[in-house]
């Protein structure tokens, strides 16, 4: 798989306190990369690093294969946009003034550009209004328009939705997949909105305390999370035989517990497993969300 | 970097701060000027003549307190707005940002006094009947000198608006440090403004009461007085001082050496601002 960042044991420390702790990651080409944690576990703290507004206590990290100590990195940045927290917009200026003054800053020749990337961002009828007098979502999409005026091919977005209204996040969330489906854009995406994020997501990374916990596909983790019955029994063997039987889809867990991926009639099951002496100890219905795999994952433990 | 600059001038130009200070100064040179020309009207029963130079330079006094406000609120948005992420996300280096800085404040500051030398000459040429008192050569080296002096103050702002995260922060720090010099340079000119000796009524050796000199214990002497006389040809607004009551005979500012002092101000002023800049925990 080819990835457009990777980082090996990236750290940061703020004196005593370890913001990054030895993380390790990797956002594959093309996905939209759900960086998933809570308030505090690294992840302004990620982002500030590979956007060059910190540098690593150790460790490093490659954007498009280079280093982050070699000097040609200045040039690769080029092939990123970035929203830190909150847009990084000129207030006194308006949404046309802006995107003029971040085209100056990356030496783009011509302003033609501009009405086309307002539009993408639906701020092509802001006219003469100045910044300051936008909505949090308008702020939130001229941002965006920013990050989006070197034609980057990987857009950086640090909770991007927090703060908006329905509307706003809906307005957002199209905007992140049309850039993502149309323009081939990878975005990597940090929230802790996760229902948000699970709307968005292709890979995940999930991170706490400073280290990612566990990154998987959304594919990988709609198996994980897939609704299913897990029973437990006194012999998992005579269980498989007797849902091949059945014909339905399960995964084994150990010797006793096994998920089932259909809807069974239970008293047809214990029936057709007494049959074959074993025991239907006891069957629960699970259906993990994305929130509770995430808490499943990190809830409250060390990761130490 | 030169895209840099392009984009910093780009937003000059659309600032109202930039264009309101501009006019300010126009106001400033052509009221200034227009004093002097009430002066020879009010007293011209006196004869007498009536010179530019007495309202050219007092925009030395004023470029200080200008750019102690201008370059915080300008600047400084480029931290609290966060555009500053802007520049170092797409690969300019913290050298670049900060240099580009600099020199846009240091045009912002040449801008400002020419704008009002603009107002001076305006008002005063048609109508002031003295023209210039100094010798060519001596008032362009004192132009020389305000100017590089202009500059100096620039980088100063810069490295504290640069360094500094809250604008609010940085722009008191800037108005309250020049306060301070102010103050500070005010007490420097007094000391050295001490005469050696005062008069004052005494009983001479014949008993009878006269006026009789006495030495000045406040008057510096020695390495004292060298280190006042350094402070007061260094610091910028001492330097603003000299030039502004330069019209006078009676001050004579060393004007070769306060250049070579605002120009190690600028210089160093760069260095620890790039130091520290380079180095910091951007949000």
């Amino acid at each position: 798989m080819e990835y457009v960042l990777t980082t090996q044991g990236l750290s940061k420390h703020y004196k005593d306190f370890k913001a990054l702790d030895n993380l390790t990651m990797h956002v594959p080409k093309g996905s939209i990369y759900g960086f998933v944690g809570r308030n505090g576990a690294g992840k302004t703290t990620l982002i500030r690093l590979i956007c060059g507004l910190q540098v690593p206590t150790s460790g490093s990290y490659s954007l498009y294969g280079v280093d982050n100590t070699q000097k040609e990195l200045s040039k690769i940045r080029r092939r990123m946009g970035a929203v830190v927290e909150t847009p990084s917009i000129y207030l006194d200026l308006t949404a046309q003034d802006n995107l003029k003054e971040q085209f100056r800053v990356l030496g783009v020749p011509s302003d033609d550009g501009i009405p086309e990337l307002l539009k993408l961002v639906g701020l092509e009828a802001t006219g003469k209004k100045k910044a300051r007098n936008f909505s949090l979502g308008m702020k939130q999409r001229l941002g965006i328009a920013v990050a989006l005026a070197g034609n980057p091919d990987l857009l950086v977005l640090d909770e991007p939705v927090n703060g908006l209204d329905p509307q706003g996040i809906i307005e957002i969330r199209e905007l992140i997949l049309k850039l993502n489906r149309e323009r081939r854009i990878t975005v990597l995406i940090s929230s802790h909105i996760l229902d948000e994020l699970s709307k968005l997501a292709t890979y995940y990374g999930f991170i706490d305390s400073g280290r990612i916990v566990k990154e998987l596909s959304a594919r990988e983790l709609e198996t994980a999370c897939r609704k299913c019955l897990r029973i437990e029994v006194t012999d998992t063997r005579i269980l498989a035989r007797v849902l091949d039987g059945m014909g339905v889809e399960y995964k084994i867990l150990s010797d006793g517990q096994a998920d089932v991926f259909a809807h069974l009639n239970i008293s047809q099951l214990s029936r057709a497993l007494d049959a074959e002496r074993c025991e239907l100890l006891s069957a629960q219905e699970r259906d993990e969300s994305l929130e509770s795999y995430f808490v499943n994952l990190v809830g409250g433990a060390s990761h130490d | 970097m030169r895209n840099l600059l392009s984009a910093n001038f780009f937003r000059l130009r659309k600032s109202a701060l930039f264009w309101g200070v501009m006019v300010l100064m126009l106001l400033l040179g052509a009221g200034f000027t227009l004093q002097r020309v009430w002066e020879q009207v009010a007293y011209a029963e006196f004869g007498g003549l009536y010179y530019i130079d007495e309202a050219f330079f007092n925009y030395t006094m004023i470029i200080g307190i200008v750019m102690a406000v201008f370059i915080p609120l300008f600047f400084g948005t480029e931290h609290s707005d966060g555009t500053i992420r802007n520049k170092l996300t797409v690969g300019h280096s913290r050298v670049s940002v900060y240099l580009a800085h600099v020199l846009t404040a240091a045009t912002v500051a040449l801008l400002f006094c020419l704008t009002y030398i603009l107002a001076v000459l305006s008002v005063g040429v048609p109508l002031l009947n003295g023209g210039i008192e100094r010798p060519l050569p001596t008032f362009l080296l004192n132009l020389l000198g305000s100017l590089v002096l202009a500059a100096a103050y620039s980088a100063l702002f810069t490295l504290v608006t640069l360094n500094v995260r809250q604008k609010a922060i940085s722009a008191v720090a800037c108005i309250l440090g020049t306060l301070a010099i102010i103050f500070a340079s005010f007490y420097v000119r007094a000391r050295l403004s001490e005469p050696e000796t005062w008069f004052n009524y005494g009983t001479d050796e014949t008993g009878e009461v006269a006026m009789l000199e006495y030495p000045n214990d406040r008057y510096l002497r020695g390495t004292e007085r060298a280190v006042y006389e350094f402070i007061y040809d260094f610091l910028p607004m001492t330097q603003s001082m000299q030039y502004y009551s330069s019209y006078s005979k009676e001050h004579t500012p060393q004007t070769q050496r306060m250049i070579a002092y605002a120009a190690l101000i600028s210089t160093l002023s760069t260095g620890a601002g790039i130091a520290l800049f380079r180095r910091k925990d951007l949000k």
